[in-house]
């Protein structure tokens, strides 16, 4: 059963989902740095960095679907999903700067949040399963 | 020796929270609920804080940890630095937020890295066998 797993997880399964999550984490750290843009004013790219999320958020759950069609093991798919989560949640914090302001500064801790995941995800994708099941990384 | 590593954990893991505050603070000034200068005053805590973590992971002799935080010392260096050259070279100074991603990350590896040293478990390992008086308690 082990062998499976892993024969299923080194072929075309395997790659288009590590690939991705590479792909996401580079993502984050654009937009850290077009966040970086917008701070300092730096024109004309101060709406970059909303317009720019929402093009590569939908890896998120590209990522999900992804996960569970390389047949990761649970753990990583369910990082994939707490990914989904957050990153649904960072679209949503900036909408209640106006309101509550307090809260929508949860927005750049969030952002951190999302890059561990993010990392540990890519990390996990593009690792094989030891015997137990579980990335060895 | 055993103190020290613990020192060196927490020391660690206080570094991570402090980063957190830090960018909850660039958040606060960003989003209008505060200004910015609390995100300023305490950015210059962060260095001091990374040469204290820096001398406690050497006395704990926590070898996976040493160079990393030579690495954020330096980052966190840098980082008061970058947002100087917003007029000068305004796309120099946005890499204020990615220097902040990269000295959260290290800061959050330094902190898992030095707590499953403290514990024992198989993250880190001493570089250097025991030290000699453990080797000669040993032979007496």
């Amino acid at each position: 059963m082990i062998e499976t797993g892993l024969a299923g997880r080194s072929g075309w399964r395997f790659w288009p989902f590590a690939a991705a999550a590479w792909l996401f984490v580079a993502c984050v750290v654009v937009q850290f740095f077009l966040v970086g843009l917008r701070v300092f004013d730096v024109k004309p790219w101060t709406e970059l960095h909303a317009d720019f999320a929402y093009l590569y958020g939908w890896l998120t759950p590209v990522l999900v679907l992804l996960a569970a069609a390389s047949r990761a093991p649970a753990r990583t798919q369910r990082l994939a999903l707490v990914l989904l989560v957050l990153f649904a949640i960072q679209t949503f914090l900036p909408l209640l700067a106006a309101d509550a302001p307090w809260l929508a500064a949860l927005h750049a801790v969030n952002a951190l949040v999302v890059a561990w995941v993010a990392v540990r995800l890519a990390l996990e994708a593009s690792t094989k399963p030891d015997r137990s099941g579980t990335p060895s990384r | 020796m055993k103190a020290a590593r613990y020192v060196a954990a927490g020391m660690a893991w206080v570094f991570v929270a402090a980063v957190v505050y830090q960018v909850f603070l660039a958040g606060v000034g960003i989003f209008g609920a505060g200004g910015l200068a609390p995100h300023r005053d305490f950015g210059y805590l962060i260095p001091l804080l990374s040469l204290v973590l820096l001398v406690a992971v050497a006395v704990a002799r926590a070898p996976s940890t040493i160079l990393p935080a030579v690495l954020l010392l330096v980052l966190a260096g840098v980082q008061t630095i970058l947002p100087w050259f917003r007029i000068e070279a305004p796309y120099v100074a946005a890499l204020h937020p990615v220097n902040a991603l990269a000295i959260g990350l290290l800061g959050f590896v330094i902190a898992r890295r030095a707590t499953a040293f403290a514990r024992g478990t198989a993250l880190a390992r001493p570089a250097e066998g025991p030290a000699p008086a453990e080797l000669a308690a040993q032979a007496d």
